[in-house]
């Protein structure tokens, strides 16, 4: 299905009469009435939703049904965890955004007039409908990453994780309140001010949560006999980055700043904190730590190491100076600006540059390390979970026998030597 | 749990997956029943005066129909399972003609009324008011949608039907024809609610 997608996706770059020019949101009315090829893109839009909710079926599923002998739901690894949370926001919302897509093929072959005020429909309807499902779909991106993190402290700083159960329900937290904010995209759209206060206080709610994970992350280095590399180095930035992104997300979601910076790069600026600054980071924190276990090779830590110091410095010069240019007034989504953002321009352009040598170099480390790196053994890092228990690759079937779990999954004894 | 995973069928699994699917289903038409929500607290009487134009008697013959369509599924599935197999064909073959017969009831519907000039965007739906117009839009774009269901439905239980000639569905090993059973009670349970939404709001 994927494949699927990104063939209709291309195909609808190059046929019709143009690649689609609504921006990834395909708000209405314009979706509705440009020329341009439209329905191609929404049907592979809507194809990826189908594989999106049947992975997530297929999570919950194999979560209930195929754990591991001795595996009770508070012995489940909390990258699992969040996992788990995930799926279940994927087969929530994602079906809302499928009727959604339908909808805007209808309107366009059958001209129904849902959205059209002529016809006694309502366009704000779509971007209710819209953000019922876009908005969660932020938390399926984020709460896979949190779970990456939460693997990758404990073992590197050879401590049990501090607070398990909150961290396991403060992901289950985030799938359902996550729910019930998407009003905070409508802010400036049209809404009563009740429900744009509600949506407020939800938005200010949902960060709980997630403060919830970042002190319980601190809390697990607390006293631990802490190693920095690259995997913890990319935890520590995810933590620095992902916390600026939350916190200025809540300026968005207060109601009177909101007005102040809605559709300015300080939004820009604040999704490129939490998306990529937190999910970018955890990514390649996961990557970097499930390497060894993926090729049975260790990258260049010391290449690592330098790539991530570009990738840092350039990703706070890229994104950083989007706060103060959205402050300052410039708005999103037009390609010239007054000559006063010129010197905070440069910067942000300059920082991309050293941004991708960061990208280039971790990559090239990477893929120059399947083949040619030293051999890494089963368990380069001492982890305690399972999947180190068997050999890197793991073999056909990933175990020899089927474990059985007697005990929690960060389980380091007190001092830092590492249980068998 | 581990026994009936290493005997290569979790069935109590793929029922768990199945119920997921279902409540997808519902958040897909939930969707529109939103719309349908906001719509009608918009438009009250003139939905209420659109909805005289529907005909409750072929409305409610329709979801006899479908509501049998639902018994004689159960019904197939419980004389499988006391190993009648049969009289599960007999059943599953009569829940697969119930479904053609909604279906067809279903066009002609759709086409008196097309043939009345009312469907989206036509001139003569075009001079209503917009209550009006919004619910010929609901009624066509969600019937529409159930119909395809109920068709996939179809299509699902013939490959059942084929599956049980073949007796690769037996009475030990039946949990596809159940899950396929679930599928078809959604479809209908839908219908229990497009029918007064529709029919009976007058």
């Amino acid at each position: 299905m994927v494949v699927l997608y990104h063939g209709l996706a291309l195909l609808s770059l190059f046929t019709g009469d143009g690649p689609p020019d609504t921006g990834w949101t395909f708000y209405v009315p314009y979706s509705i009435k440009t020329g341009t090829n439209v329905t191609l893109a929404v049907s592979a839009a809507f194809i990826l939703g189908m594989s999106s909710i049947l992975t997530g079926i297929n999570f919950i599923t194999t979560i209930h049904r195929m754990r591991a002998p001795g595996m009770g739901w508070f012995r489940i690894p909390l990258f699992v965890w969040s996992l788990y949370a995930t799926a279940w926001v994927q087969i929530l919302a994602t079906p809302v955004l499928g009727i959604t897509l339908l909808l805007v093929i209808v309107e366009r072959v059958f001209s129904v007039g849902f959205f059209d005020p002529a016809k006694g429909g309502d366009p704000i309807l779509f971007q209710h409908l819209f953000w019922i499902y876009s908005h969660p779909a932020v938390y399926i991106m984020i709460l896979p990453a949190m779970g990456v993190v939460t693997e990758i402290i404990p073992v590197f700083s050879r401590r049990n994780i501090f607070g398990y159960k909150a961290i396991a329900f403060s992901s289950m937290a985030i799938a359902s309140v996550g729910y019930f904010v998407w009003g905070h995209h409508m802010f400036t759209s049209g809404m009563s001010d009740t429900a744009r206060a509600l949506f407020s206080f939800i938005t200010f709610i949902v960060a709980v949560p997630s403060g919830v994970k970042v002190f319980n992350w601190v809390a697990s280095m607390y006293k631990g006999s802490i190693r920095v590399d690259a995997p913890l180095l990319f935890v520590f930035s995810f933590i620095f980055l992902f916390s600026i992104g939350g916190l200025t997300g809540l300026i968005n979601g207060a109601l009177a700043t909101n007005i102040h910076i809605h559709g300015t790069y300080f939004i820009v600026a604040h999704f490129h904190y939490v998306m990529f600054g937190g999910n970018g980071f955890a990514f390649l924190a996961g990557l970097h730590y499930w390497f060894p276990k993926m090729s049975g090779r260790l990258y260049n830590e010391k290449l690592s190491k330098i790539g991530w110091g570009f990738l840092f410095a350039g990703f706070n010069a890229l994104y950083f100076p989007m706060f103060i240019l959205g402050w300052q007034g410039l708005p999103r989504r037009y390609y010239d600006y007054l000559p006063k953002f010129q010197g905070l321009q440069v910067v942000s352009t300059v920082g991309s540059w050293v941004l991708v040598t960061g990208l280039i170099i971790i990559f090239w480390n990477l893929l120059r390390s399947v083949k040619k790196g030293p051999p890494s053994g089963p368990n380069p890092w001492g982890g305690t979970t399972l999947e180190w228990k068997t050999g890197s690759p793991p073999p056909d079937e990933n175990f020899e026998e089927i474990p059985q779990v007697t005990r929690g999954p960060y389980y380091y004894r007190e001092g830092g030597t590492t249980e068998a | 749990m581990k026994d009936t995973v290493l005997a290569g069928r979790d069935t109590a699994g793929a029922k768990l997956g199945m119920w997921l699917f279902l409540f997808t289903e519902i958040l897909l038409f939930g969707g529109m029943f939103l719309l349908y929500a906001v719509d009608r607290a918009k438009h009250a009487a003139e939905f209420h005066a659109a909805a005289e134009g529907l005909n409750r008697f072929v409305g409610a013959a329709n979801t006899i129909i479908l509501l049998t369509s639902s018994l004689t599924m159960a019904l197939s599935i419980a004389e499988l399972r006391s190993g009648r197999r049969e009289r599960s064909l007999m059943f599953q073959s009569l829940t697969i003609l119930f479904g053609c017969i909604f279906l067809g009831v279903k066009y002609f519907e759709w086409t008196a009324k097309i043939g009345h000039g009312i469907f989206p965007d036509s001139p003569e739906l075009m001079k209503l008011p917009k209550g009006q117009i919004l619910f010929y839009g609901l009624y066509f774009v969600m019937t529409g949608l159930h119909g395809v269901h109920v068709l996939a439905g179809i299509v699902v239980l013939v490959f059942m039907l084929i599956s049980t000639i073949n007796r690769r569905i037996t009475h030990h090993d039946y949990v596809r024809i159940e899950n396929s059973g679930l599928y078809w009670h959604l479809v209908d349970l839908i219908w229990i609610f497009l029918f007064p939404l529709f029919y009976l709001i007058t």
